[in-house]
């Protein structure tokens, strides 16, 4: 394309010139030629063209792109190198609040470290006293050395923190640190052993050396177990060019997996990281460390310990470099560590043992379980709560566990970061136990985590409190869920006996449908036997006498099973089935006018009136209702009975009417009770049972029963049955 | 050809009396054996205790059983018939004035 271009281009100039050289030679055969080459030429080109012409314009608008991308790509480095300066401001920030921050708390904190430490230096304190004060000073403590650590690590960030050298013993100093640990490593039974060269002299900073040893047996001491093993060695490394040293501190404790030993020496990093927190600290000890040794020219590194937890080992040059100002050996640093290891050791290991014990007695209040592994949080909580409730406390979540199982307690009070089993863990697992479904467990938790919150209160934790709570709120909360799971306890008592009492009652009926009637049928059967074989002995008198045994037997045999059906009604298992009433009702009609051929009774029952109930119970609701109508209506000479039904509101209303005897409409409320009867058994026998049966059903069923009647015009019975299709609540 | 016996399961003395009386009057002269608990009944069913070396034509045709009986009751009796190939098939009317649900679906084998 550009070539066809190109020669036309040619080609017109070349016509052009040969124009001119033609007015002087005339050869217009050359210039013919000419001019039909650049004809056939810019043709060529005409042609080629257009297919081009897109392309063309792509390559144009690519170059404007290219050009804007580059201004992009030129904006975005200037954006980067904002970005970057201001991650660096930031981090400087950072440091600078962390630095801040740990000034601003030292102040308090010194404040309150003062004024309680003359305190407990005046003797007219009760042990109480005392032992409370304690507490405060102990945990100011620790907050003073998180602070500490926090303040250290903010120096290393900014970079404030150089080293000050001075020619040291470094196996003086590692025993004297080493030397704090005894006493801990007694307590707990741990083997504690310091292996050291009688004197390694070393060019270093003495006190941040002795801050990485201390970090470092703070550390073993707090994952070894009790009898555990902790071995803390020396040693001098010959190096050819520059003679090193190495401090290793080995333990027997859970180890650190090979995939997280980078990850240790990250700044508030623990292992473990989940709420399964093994022991407290703030995380930065080993950063600290690792800084320290660093700063030194030194390393530090973790590895598996022969014991089988972990050996952390540091490596460190025994000469400063060349030129290095060496200072004066720090006197009073020994005793400085001391303080800072005494200080440390309480929170390593808080010593149960030391704890006054907890109330047990007066079995008559609510036990409530405490499961807070901080001992001194666990004691506050129990004795905020011993005003009220009898506590019980355990300092982990196994414990706890084993102790919610022993002591059956009426509320589990649990903390969610816990050694062992967690705080959630220990929810799953009571709710797993159908014995402590309904023992409330209120959490107790320090993070503002929502979410774990909300798990939990899903798991079937009911309550929560957030760290710090007010006395107060807790012992509310905690008396709301156990009273009511004491009023739970004595709803499931009733239930118990209820379901006690309906046992026996059964039990009784069941004697009573057997023992009642056996004599029963001894008097109807002899007295039928007397009259059957010695008919010809007896005189009118005598037999009628016989025939009034007969019936007063035979009507304490249908007393005997009304009142069984009355109390089978109210004890048997509602069944739900789609009913047919109709049906049922005309069998029932069908019988009684199989019983009485004579009688003259217009039945009127619709096609497929259907409910929702039990069948053999609403066999005995109509059996009762049409029985009664058949019965009231055999004085009429001709008799009427109607079974139907009408929608209503919110239900389909059944009725049964009559054109019987009726009876006084105020009379209406005593016509269910039982025993009730409005006629004489001269008029009208029966035993006063039935319409009681009848509205005990109804009831169970959830429906409704009433009546309307006029003397001598007929009774007009209602009742609501759960609709077919729309099931009720039993 | 072996005598046609009814065996009647039942404690009280009056409903015996009353029971035999009826067979009477319904001129059933079959013989009536009269067992009156549970572990006699099956003693007599089976030939065992008291009724050991009864002859095996002496096995009743059908068995009249009260179910309130003492010792072994008449539910007691009925599982132990229906279990043992002898007595499986043999007729067995209940006798009794209960209604209660749990008596009649116990009884329907």
């Amino acid at each position: 394309m550009y070539l066809a271009f190109g020669a036309f281009i040619v080609l017109c100039g070349a016509t052009h010139f040969f124009d001119i050289w033609v007015i002087w030679n005339a050869n217009y055969w050359l210039d013919g030629s000419l001019r039909a080459a650049t004809a056939f030429v810019s043709v060529g080109t005409a042609v080629l063209l257009p297919p081009l012409l897109p392309h063309a314009e792509n390559l144009a608008r690519g170059a404007r792109a290219a050009r804007e991308r580059g201004i992009e790509l030129e904006t975005a480095v200037i954006d980067l190198e904002t970005m970057y300066q201001r991650t660096k401001e930031l981090e400087q920030l950072k440091s600078q609040f962390f630095a801040n921050v740990s000034h601003e708390l030292r102040t308090p904190l010194a404040l309150i470290l003062g004024p309680v430490e003359k305190l407990l230096a005046s003797a007219d304190i009760s042990t109480e006293q005392r032992w409370d004060l304690e507490i405060v000073l102990r945990n100011a403590k620790t907050l003073h050395r998180h602070v500490d650590d926090l303040l250290d690590a903010a120096k290393l960030e900014a970079g404030k923190l150089a080293p000050e050298y001075a020619e040291v013993d470094v196996a003086e100093l590692v025993r004297l640190v080493a030397s704090n640990f005894d006493g801990l490593a007694a307590q707990h039974e741990i083997d504690f052993s310091t292996t050291a060269p009688a004197s390694l002299t070393a060019q270093l900073d003495a006190n941040k050396l002795e801050r990485v040893v201390l970090n470092l047996l703070s550390n073993a001491f707090k994952f070894t177990p009790a009898k555990g093993r902790i071995v803390c060695k020396l040693a001098l490394l010959g190096g050819a060019n520059e003679p090193r040293f190495s401090i290793s501190v080995a333990d027997s404790g859970p180890g650190i997996p090979a995939a997280q030993r980078l990850l240790i020496f990250e700044r508030f990093r623990q292992l473990d990281g989940g709420s399964t927190r093994v022991v407290g600290g703030t995380g930065l000890g080993l950063t600290i460390a690792k800084d320290f040794v660093e700063l030194q020219r030194g390393w530090i590194s973790v590895e598996d310990a022969e014991e089988g937890g972990a050996m952390f080992m540091v490596n460190l040059p025994v000469s400063a470099l060349p030129g290095t100002e060496l200072g004066a050996a720090p006197k009073q640093s020994g005793r400085e560590q001391t303080a800072l290891a005494r200080e440390a050791l309480p929170e390593l290991r808080p010593r149960l043992d030391s704890l006054p014990p907890v109330s047990v007695v007066d079995e008559g209040r609510a036990l409530v379980l405490v499961v807070e592994d901080n001992p001194e949080m666990n004691r506050f909580i129990c004795e905020a709560l011993s005003v009220e409730f009898r506590t019980a406390a355990a300092f982990d979540g196994h414990t706890g566990l084993s102790q919610a199982l022993a002591l059956q307690p009426d509320l589990v009070l649990t903390d969610v970061m816990m050694p062992g089993l967690s705080g959630d863990e220990l929810v799953r697992e009571l709710r797993a136990r159908p014995e402590m479904n309904r023992v409330p467990i209120v959490l107790l938790t320090a993070k503002a985590d929502d979410a774990l919150r909300l798990q939990l209160l899903r798991k079937g934790a009911q309550d929560y409190l957030t760290k710090p709570f007010s006395i107060e709120e807790l012992r509310a909360r905690v008396g709301n869920l156990v009273a009511l799971k004491r009023a739970q306890d004595v709803l499931i008592e009733a239930k118990a006996s209820t379901e006690m009492a309906n046992r026996e009652l059964e039990a009784f009926s069941y004697s009573v449908s057997h023992d009642l009637r056996a004599p029963l049928r001894g008097l109807d059967g002899y007295s039928q036997a007397l009259l059957e074989d010695y008919a010809d002995r007896l005189d009118p008198e005598g037999a009628s006498y016989l025939h009034f045994i007969r019936a007063a037997a035979q009507r304490m045999g249908r007393l005997i099973d009304d009142l069984l059906q009355l109390s089978r009604v109210t004890r048997a298992d509602l069944r739900r089935d789609e009913v047919d009433l109709s049906s049922i009702a005309r069998t029932i009609l069908g019988n009684l006018k199989q019983l009485a051929p004579e009688r003259d009774v217009e039945v009127i029952v619709p096609a497929a009136l259907v409910a929702q109930g039990d069948v053999r119970l609403i066999e005995v609701v109509l059996g009762n209702l049409l029985g009664n109508a058949w019965k009231f209506t055999n004085k009429r000479a001709q008799g009427r009975i109607e079974l139907g039904s009408r929608r209503e509101a919110s239900s389909r209303v059944f009725f049964v009417r009559d054109n019987g005897a009726g009876f006084d409409a105020t009379c209406a409320d005593k016509l269910f009770g039982a025993f009730q009867r409005l006629h004489s058994d001269r008029e009208f026998e029966g035993t006063g049972i039935g319409l009681a049966t009848v509205q005990r059903i109804v009831h169970r069923h959830g429906g409704q029963i009433w009546a309307d009647a006029t003397v001598d015009v007929g009774a007009t019975f209602y009742f609501t049955l759960p609709s077919s299709g729309h099931g009720a609540n039993a | 050809m072996s005598p046609k016996i009814i065996l009647l399961v039942e404690d009280n003395a009056d409903e015996e009396r009353l029971t035999l009386r009826a067979f009477k009057r319904e001129k059933i002269l079959n013989e009536i054996v009269v067992a009156r608990d549970g572990g006699e009944a099956l003693d007599y069913l089976f030939a065992t205790g008291a009724h050991q070396g009864r002859s095996h034509d002496r096995m009743p045709q059908v068995v009249l059983l009260d179910l309130k009986l003492p010792k072994i009751d008449g539910l007691g009796v009925l599982t132990r018939m229906r279990a043992d190939e002898r007595t499986r098939f043999l007729p067995v009317v209940v006798l009794s004035s209960s209604r209660e649900d749990k008596d009649l679906a116990a009884a329907r084998w």
